[in-house]
Formats: structure tokens, C-alpha cells, sequence
């Protein structure tokens, strides 16, 4: 998977890529996964499934990322698989996904970093011909 | 040309920039920072702090404390006041965990009387006060008695029987931020906070056993009823993922504002809004919810280790003394009285990752405390213990009664975790022979006493710049990590 770990003194960050948006924000939610804890040893048995909009890409990029902590905290869900599906209308930038996983149960599902929220904080986004690119910091 | 170049050493304890230094800074920068620790300050936060003196409203200087690293928006360790009617408001001189703070209990236990079973010991309680990732509490709340959390604090711990109505004057504020407001808070921080009341939390939040292993101020000691190898039990937790939330929500809505306004940032974290506009008010009001969410789980927290202790002991509480000494707050914005070129006036005072250091005389200190000066509650690595302090006369004017609060990181928590490839850190922890519990070994090895600067020099620091006095030296034997 197309992502690598920042430095932070207080916390952690990650930079990811992607051949489209669609593609960066299931790279984004997959990675989030798999620093989370080890995705392996997750096993499907729900979806969950929903759409969000912005304003603006970035606070759909942060929204995004604090959606798959909430999910983790109140609805006891993780994923192993991302899917989504990125748009832009005249007045927003819309994502819908699909995270395919289960309940979290603590004794099985080995949590190797706990990501508390996403923040603004050094956000970059780039996009070239190539590759969209971000860099989120995650406070821990 | 680099931020920190533009450090001017004033005496052995504080370094100061300049206003005028950088285009925009409204007041000069100051850092409380002895020549010991110097070498641990880093760029990205002196940055920080500049960008932090640049905010409208900001009244006398912006601040940091010697415990100061890179934090989001402000510098952990940051502290800065704003005029009421002209200032500003911002979650990035808070925190995400809103009222994340340390409380202090203190028992009539002597060091020996733990010797044999402190693993045992420490083992209930990690059984009993729930920690790691999501922890839930075993408290069922309902929306209404969140609703309560919000407006209360912790007095709605004392009157549903979680705690001792004599706790609430030895809590900051008694236990409550007036202005806690259910109405500003957004559905899904009412969701995360509800089944989080009464836990630890993860990442740098713990509970430790400790004894007090050397006493600097016998007067104070004798007054707060401290002794030589006395256990104490310090406890650190804020407002979870409630106030995480809460935080996430406003930083959004702040971006969205300002955007609309067209008013650029230095730091997209940086965002803040008029303290007397509509969204400054609605953020103040949900963050002393969160900080009232936090006063009461640190206060229901207390409660489980008194009643853990006098099960484990098969004693009574007239039988054994476990008492709060005193829990204060490093992650707040606080209204607060002080005078600004010869009058008196309302301030909005940040502090994030800093204590109040209330001096003895405060008006707004209580019983005992008003004779002594507030307790300052200074924790450290989880093998070099910390320090209970009291406030001290020069912060009130130095540092709108601020002081440090904790040794502040040298490492990430990545470079922790390749630091402990090479040595074994559970070698050492067993070397030390202090007791650590942890849902998480990664917890542990992030947290190495490596990652954090001496916390002995963070101290010397505040008590030669007369910010706030030791009292007492704790060390631990048993360590609980979230």
C-alpha cells in the first residue's frame, strides 16, 4: 500500500498517494487500518457505508479520517477492506465509501497505535499528473 | 534565517524575542528555559510561539513554559492571554484533550506496607479503572446524565455518590467551568463521551503508585500532611474521546469561518474566533463541558482507586486515609482576573500543556490552600517519579500564574520506539524495579523515560524563576500506562 510514516514529536503522520482521488481516499482509509492495528486479523462480516461532504477537499480529508476513529470508539467497528468513490459538485466535494469488517473485539483484534483525531496540522495536499498526494497528522 | 536565532538570553531562566522580531508579532515571545535544557528547544515550536504572538488581542506577551515541544497550533507548554472584547478564542491554545489534567491522592500508606504487594495491588486497579484504546466505563450514563456532566463537573460525581463533596474545593475551579453548554456540543462527542466517564484512556495517560522520597518544603509538607516515603497515587486523564470531538468539531468550524472571512493563517491549526462573536462563545461553552466531562472522570477515577485500596486491605475509610490532595488542569482556556497597565480586568487565559500556579492569598483558593499557595502537580518519565509544587507570587505577573506541567518530549514516538531496538526497555523497567502495567507494550516503549527531557531540570527552571516552589519529590513503584 502507497503510504509511508511521518515524524512528529508528539505524534504521528502519514503521507499518501493515490492514482485519482477515489483511489487516495481508499489508500487514506486503508492506511489509517493498517497502522492501526494488523489487518490480517480482521475478518469480514459488515459493511459499513455512508457519504460525506465539504466545502473544501482538506476538511474532507480530515472528516474522513476522524469518521474511521469514530467508528472504532462508538460503533466498536473496524475495517480491513476501503472502497470509495470520490465526486465534485458546483458546490461540494463529496466522498462515499464502503468499509468491509466487523465488530471490534479487543481480545482478538491487536490495536498497535490508537489514533485519537486527525488534525490540520503540516496538512499537504499535491497533485501531479501522476499521483494526489496528502500528509496528515494524527494526535495520539 | 531561522526562529531561533532570534532568542535573546535575559537572564538563567528566560529567553525572550522580541516584538518586532517577525512582520505581525503584537507582543514580545518569552520561554522560561534554563541553559540545560536549551539544547532540547526546538524550531518548530519557538516558530509556534511566534505565530501564537501574532493572534488579535493577545495582552502582554505569549508565553511558554520550560516543559515547551511542537503542539498543534500553539507549543505545548504555550500559554496566552486575550482581552475579552477585542481577543480571541482558539482550540489550538487548549488542546484536543480538553481538561487533561493530573490529580493527587494521598494515603496514610508508608512505602514498606506496599513492599510486599504492590503487583497485587496494582493489578486490582488495572482490573478495576478501565484504560486503552475506546476503554468504556462500567457507569451506564444517559444522555440526561451527560447533560448534568457538562453543566456540573464533578459534583455530579459527588452527588450520584461517586466521590466526597470535601474533594471539590481541593479540584481546580471546584470541580466546574461555569458556562458548560450540552447545546453547543455535536451529536457524535455526545456519543464517544457517554461510555467513556470513569477511564484512563491511552497514549501518554496513566496512574501511578508512588512515595514521597524527599521533602524541600516541611512547612507545606506538614500542612498538606506529607511525609517521607509516604504513598501518593497521581492519576492523569483529561475528557477522552468527548472532548477529542469536541475539539475536531470547532478546529472544523473555525477553518470554515475564517475561510469565509478570507483571513489567512499562519497554521491551519491556529484557528480561532472573537471570544465575543457568536462561534467564539458557542466553542467556550462546549469546552468547559469538556472540561467539567474531565473534572468528573478524574473525580468517579478517584473514587474506584479509594474503593480498590480499602477492598484490598479489607479496611474502612476510617480505618485508612485516602484523600484527594489536589487535581488541577494543563489543557484549558480559562476567564481569570488580572491587572493590566494599572487596572483591573477580564482575560481569557490558554493554557496548553501548563498549570495554573495560583500563590498563597489567591482569592479563589480555598481552606488550607490559601495559606500555602494552590498544589502544582508535576509529573515525569514513568521510572523518575515527579513533583508536587505550590504556586509561587512572580507567576501571577510573569506568566498570568502559569507554570510548567510535566518533563515535555525529546523524542517522537517513533524515534522511542527505534530508540528501544537498541536497549531493552523492559530490562530496564525491570532493573528499576518499579511495577508496570499496560493494555500495550507499544504504550510502553512510546513512553521511555528516554522520550522525555529530566524532569528535575523542568522544575529547577520554574523554582529559580520563582514560577512555583517544590514541596515534595514523589517516586514510583507501580505504573499503569493506558
Amino acid at each position: 500500500m502507497e503510504y509511508r510514516l511521518l515524524d512528529d514529536t508528539g505524534d504521528l503522520g502519514i503521507e499518501v498517494k493515490g492514482e485519482d482521488f477515489s483511489k487516495l481516499f481508499e489508500n487514506l482509509g486503508n492506511s489509517i487500518y493498517d497502522i492501526m492495528l494488523k489487518r490480517e486479523d480482521v475478518f469480514i462480516s459488515k459493511i459499513e457505508r455512508d457519504t460525506l461532504k465539504e466545502d473544501s477537499l482538506e476538511d474532507l480529508l480530515i472528516k474522513f479520517s476522524n469518521m474511521i476513529i469514530y467508528k472504532l470508539e462508538c460503533k466498536r467497528f473496524v475495517g480491513k477492506i476501503v472502497k470509495a468513490d470520490f465526486k465534485k459538485s458546483k458546490k461540494f466535494f463529496v466522498v462515499d465509501y464502503k468499509i468491509f469488517g466487523e465488530r471490534f473485539v479487543p481480545s482478538r483484534h491487536f490495536i498497535k497505535n490508537v489514533f485519537k483525531a486527525a488534525t490540520y496540522h503540516n496538512f499537504e495536499m499535491v497533485e501531479d499528473e501522476k499521483y494526489k498526494k496528502v500528509k496528515i497528522y494524527f494526535d495520539l | 534565517m531561522s526562529y531561533k536565532e532570534f532568542l535573546k538570553r535575559v537572564d538563567e531562566n528566560k529567553v525572550v524575542i522580541p516584538k518586532g522580531s517577525f512582520e505581525g508579532m503584537r507582543v514580545d515571545c518569552e520561554i522560561f528555559l534554563n541553559r540545560e535544557i536549551e539544547k532540547y528547544l526546538e524550531e518548530d515550536s519557538v516558530k509556534q510561539l511566534v505565530n501564537v504572538s501574532k493572534l488579535p488581542g493577545i495582552v502582554k506577551k505569549s508565553l511558554a513554559m520550560p516543559d515547551i515541544h511542537s503542539g498543534y497550533g500553539f507549543p505545548i507548554g504555550g500559554v496566552a492571554a486575550f482581552d475579552l472584547k477585542n481577543g480571541i478564542i482558539s482550540p489550538g491554545g487548549v488542546g484536543y484533550d480538553i481538561n487533561c489534567g493530573v490529580r493527587c491522592i494521598v494515603t496514610d500508606l508508608k512505602r514498606n506496607d506496599l513492599k510486599k504487594c504492590i503487583k497485587e495491588l496494582l493489578t486490582k486497579i488495572f482490573l478495576e479503572v478501565p484504560s486503552g484504546i475506546g476503554s468504556e466505563g462500567s457507569l451506564r450514563l444517559k444522555k440526561n446524565d451527560l447533560k448534568r456532566i457538562v453543566l456540573k463537573g464533578a459534583f455530579w460525581a459527588v452527588e450520584n455518590g461517586f466521590g466526597d463533596d470535601r474533594d471539590l474545593e481541593s479540584i481546580e475551579s471546584n470541580g466546574c467551568l461555569k458556562g458548560g453548554d450540552f447545546e453547543c456540543i455535536s451529536e457524535e462527542a455526545i456519543e464517544r463521551g457517554i461510555s467513556q466517564q470513569g477511564t484512563l484512556g491511552s497514549g501518554n495517560h496513566f496512574l501511578e503508585i508512588d512515595y514521597v522520597s524527599e521533602i524541600f518544603d516541611a512547612d507545606i509538607a506538614k500542612k498538606f500532611e506529607l511525609f517521607e516515603n509516604q504513598i501518593v497515587i497521581m492519576l492523569h486523564t483529561g475528557s477522552r474521546g468527548f472532548g477529542h470531538q469536541i475539539c475536531s468539531d470547532y478546529v472544523s468550524l473555525f477553518q470554515k469561518d475564517l475561510r469565509k472571512k478570507g483571513i489567512p493563517l499562519p497554521d491551519k491549526q491556529l484557528v480561532y474566533s472573537y471570544f465575543n462573536s457568536d462561534l467564539g462563545r458557542r466553542y467556550y461553552k462546549a469546552m468547559a463541558g469538556a472540561a467539567n466531562y474531565a473534572f468528573c472522570n478524574r473525580e468517579i477515577i478517584g473514587y474506584m482507586i479509594k474503593k480498590t485500596i480499602l477492598k484490598f486491605f479489607k479496611v474502612s475509610q476510617n480505618d485508612l486515609k485516602i484523600e484527594l490532595l489536589y487535581d488541577i488542569a494543563h489543557n484549558i482556556a480559562k476567564i481569570e482576573e488580572y491587572e493590566i497597565d494599572g487596572k483591573k480586568g477580564k482575560l481569557i487565559v490558554h493554557r496548553k500543556g501548563a498549570t495554573r500556579s495560583f500563590p498563597k492569598g489567591h482569592p479563589e483558593l480555598k481552606g488550607i490552600f490559601k495559606e500555602t499557595g494552590q498544589p502544582v502537580l508535576i509529573p515525569g518519565d514513568m521510572l523518575s517519579g515527579g513533583y508536587i509544587l505550590v504556586g509561587g507570587e512572580r507567576s501571577v505577573e510573569e506568566t498570568f500564574s502559569s507554570t510548567c506541567h510535566g518533563a515535555g518530549r525529546t523524542l517522537s514516538r517513533k524515534e522511542a520506539v527505534r530508540f528501544s531496538k537498541r536497549v531493552n526497555v523492559f530490562d530496564k523497567i525491570k532493573e528499576s524495579g518499579v511495577f508496570v502495567l499496560s493494555q500495550s507494550n507499544r504504550t510502553i516503549v512510546e513512553e521511555i523515560p528516554q522520550a522525555y527531557k529530566n524532569v528535575d531540570d523542568v522544575v529547577k527552571t520554574v523554582r529559580d524563576a520563582k514560577l512555583s516552589f517544590p514541596v515534595a519529590k514523589l517516586l514510583p513503584i507501580g505504573v499503569i500506562k493506558g
